[in-house]
């Protein structure tokens, strides 16, 4: 009987430490974050979710999440890696705490050397380069149709244009000449696949900086994404038109503002 | 040996009575003159750019103060320029959530009639919920009666002197019609601690009279989340048991061109001449909140004390003065330079240190008093040799 309260007891103590351990574990939620990264389990990581203890966070190269926990101390997590729980206590961002005697002296002496730059003020607003206008598909685009009609306008002299077509997290780049300012690509799983992300852009020239040349991102929604967005907007549409827009003109809208063009 | 040691003694004993009268008469010449920068109208700009300078700025502008970790007990929530309805969303969410109090920094004074005020005028008078209203010439600029029915308020404004100024200090509490009315930082952090903790810490004596700001940060420094991104949260339990303010923060959020409730504070990088303002309302409100929460008051040295260092300062460069003209012909000016600009580098140093430990020197007007003192040294020079073509006056300089 002893025997048996005894194992009872050290199972009750067992279960009472190791959910006070689960309790006083640190919670994480996400604060900021920069591109589209996911958790293992297609769970969206955007602003205001928090890491649970089984999720695991894939960054891509150019993706970058900040974390915030209960007492306010930030960890920084970026790609390419993937991140289990456990791991976010060591990325904590560590403050920069230069001594503040160093600051002081540093600013006395760059005021006495006077070698402050100077403020120089400038009244001008800035446009960029309108030689070419990539009319169509928008920026962060997101598609849904068996083909894709790009279309661009050119206001230069030259006849010949370049369209460069890339896969998002991928290296090769496709370069097709034309003359004309549209061309039709079908997602025919090879140039263009469902489910991905893709950037394009016009040149003048064959043989561009590609790192200069300014890129339109547009995503080829899978059919279970777009089902989702689709039920949203038809929510949308439904609202609008009852208050006597035209359909048209709310596809568009949505178009221009959640980017959402599969009409 | 003795009878050189006794001339010498008198010597420094002509020093020290020459360092006093000098700086007696430097100190009087400097009240005159500061009265006439009160009086002329000439002095006016001068005297305007002069009033909101501290070399105290310059800790935050150059950002010398340590970086701390964000305030998570503090949740700001930008209301940009979304509708009535979705700021009550955004209230009824939070609610939801259970936070400790909720401070709502927003004015609504026109009444739409509709159901989303009736609710809001149920959810601003929740009892976690702070609103806010203006206090202005003994006046209330309250929300529409409305919604103002038995729940707290709290006043927003920060003190009740010039409206132009750098907001360096707070006025906790405000006595009109022998009533006392709480600002709205202190009703809210009154609201978040407990009643023992209040008057343990002496709150009540403490925040009866205006007190200095340490400011911990700009916006960054706090959790902030934009209206419509809080919503879109799928879990929101970040607010549970926080103080959770609403107000505005810029559209986007802290768009540095938005000058709606923004003011002038010390992390302003422009600690002199023109600048826009650097800082949103609800985030000094925030500032106060966390300075009342951790206690990090600062100690503003007394005037009584900060005129017997100007004097002890004064009479020091004055002795030292009237010794180093005596010792250097030719060198005088330039080392004096030299020496006063050490002074002042190192002085300036001294009570940004004395800052950064939570204690307060004004140390503009010492400076300027001190360096005038050790200017003026040269005048008494003058008084001196012409009063003894009058009469026999013992000096240090004879």
């Amino acid at each position: 009987m002893a025997r048996i309260l005894f194992s009872r007891l050290i199972f009750i103590i067992f279960c009472v430490v190791y959910t006070a351990e689960g309790f006083g574990q640190e919670s994480y939620y996400i604060y900021q974050k920069t591109g589209e990264p996911l958790f293992s389990s297609d769970k969206k990581a955007i602003r205001g979710v928090y890491f649970e203890t089984l999720d695991t966070l894939r960054l891509s190269d150019d993706e970058k999440v900040t974390l915030v926990n209960q007492t306010g101390e930030i960890f920084a997590l970026s790609g390419p890696n993937a991140y289990v729980f456990q791991d976010i206590s060591k990325n904590k961002v560590q403050l920069n705490q230069t001594s503040f005697t160093r600051k002081y002296f540093t600013y006395v002496w760059t005021q006495f050397t006077n070698r402050r730059k100077s403020k120089q003020e400038a009244g001008v607003v800035y446009r960029e380069d309108r030689t070419i206008i990539k009319h169509f598909p928008v920026d962060s685009a997101k598609l849904y149709q068996p083909s894709i009609f790009f279309r661009w306008e050119n206001n230069s002299e030259a006849d010949l244009v370049y369209l460069f077509l890339k896969q998002r997290d991928g290296d090769h780049i496709t370069k097709i000449g034309t003359a004309s300012d549209s061309m039709l690509l079908y997602v025919d799983n090879n140039l263009l696949k469902k489910g991905r992300q893709y950037e394009w852009a016009i040149s003048l020239e064959p043989f561009p900086s590609l790192k200069d040349i300014k890129y339109n991102t547009l995503t080829l929604l899978d059919d279970e994404t777009f089902q989702e967005l689709k039920k949203e907007m038809d929510v949308l549409i439904k609202t609008f038109t009852l208050l006597g827009y035209p359909e048209a003109k709310i596809k568009e809208a949505i178009c221009a503002d959640y980017k959402f063009c599969p009409y | 040996m003795d009878s050189e040691l006794v001339p010498k003694r008198s010597k420094r004993k002509l020093l020290w009575r020459d360092a006093f009268l000098s700086t007696l008469l430097s100190l009087i010449t400097c009240i005159l003159l500061s009265l006439l920068f009160v009086n002329l109208n000439f002095f006016n700009p001068l005297k305007k750019a002069l009033e909101d300078f501290s070399f105290l700025d310059i800790y935050y502008s150059e950002q010398m103060h340590p970086y701390l970790e964000m305030d998570s007990n503090i949740v700001l929530i930008n209301i940009e320029h979304e509708n009535r309805e979705t700021i009550l969303e955004g209230l009824q969410n939070v609610l939801e959530e259970n936070p400790a109090v909720i401070g709502f920094d927003v004015m609504l004074q026109h009444l739409d009639k509709s159901k989303t005020d009736t609710l809001l005028a149920r959810v601003l008078n929740d009892k976690k919920v702070i609103s806010s209203y203006i206090l202005k010439k003994s006046q209330f600029f309250l929300n529409h009666p409305f919604f103002v029915r038995d729940g707290k308020q709290g006043y927003v404004n920060y003190n009740f002197g010039y409206q132009d100024a750098v907001v360096r200090e707070f006025t906790p509490t405000y006595v009109f019609q022998e009533n006392t009315f709480e600002a709205f930082p202190v009703a809210v952090a009154k609201s978040y601690m407990s009643t023992d903790e209040w008057y343990a810490r002496g709150y009540p004596k403490k925040l009866s009279k205006p007190i200095l700001i340490n400011y911990k940060s700009d916006y960054l420094g706090f959790v902030h989340f934009p209206l419509k991104d809080f919503l879109s949260f799928p879990d929101k339990k970040m607010v549970k048991d926080k103080i959770v303010l609403f107000g505005y923060l810029g559209s986007p959020t802290g768009n540095p061109f938005d000058v709606e409730d923004k003011h002038f504070t010390p992390l302003n990088k422009v600690t002199a001449g023109k600048s826009i303002p650097d800082m949103y309302g609800m985030v000094i409100h925030a500032n106060i909140i966390s300075m009342i929460l951790y206690n990090t008051f600062l100690y503003e040295v007394p005037l009584f004390w900060m005129v017997i260092l100007t004097f002890f300062l004064s009479f020091l460069a004055s002795a030292y003065f009237i010794w180093l003209d005596t010792k250097l012909k030719i060198s005088y000016r330039t080392v004096r330079k030299a020496i006063l600009f050490v002074f002042t580098v190192l002085f300036v140093w001294l009570t940004i240190a004395l800052f950064k430990n939570g204690i307060v020197i004004k140390s503009a007007p010492i400076i300027a008093v001190t360096l005038f003192s050790a200017g003026f040294v040269k005048f008494y020079k003058h008084l001196v040799k012409y009063i003894n073509t009058k009469t026999v006056f013992n000096s240090y300089y004879r």
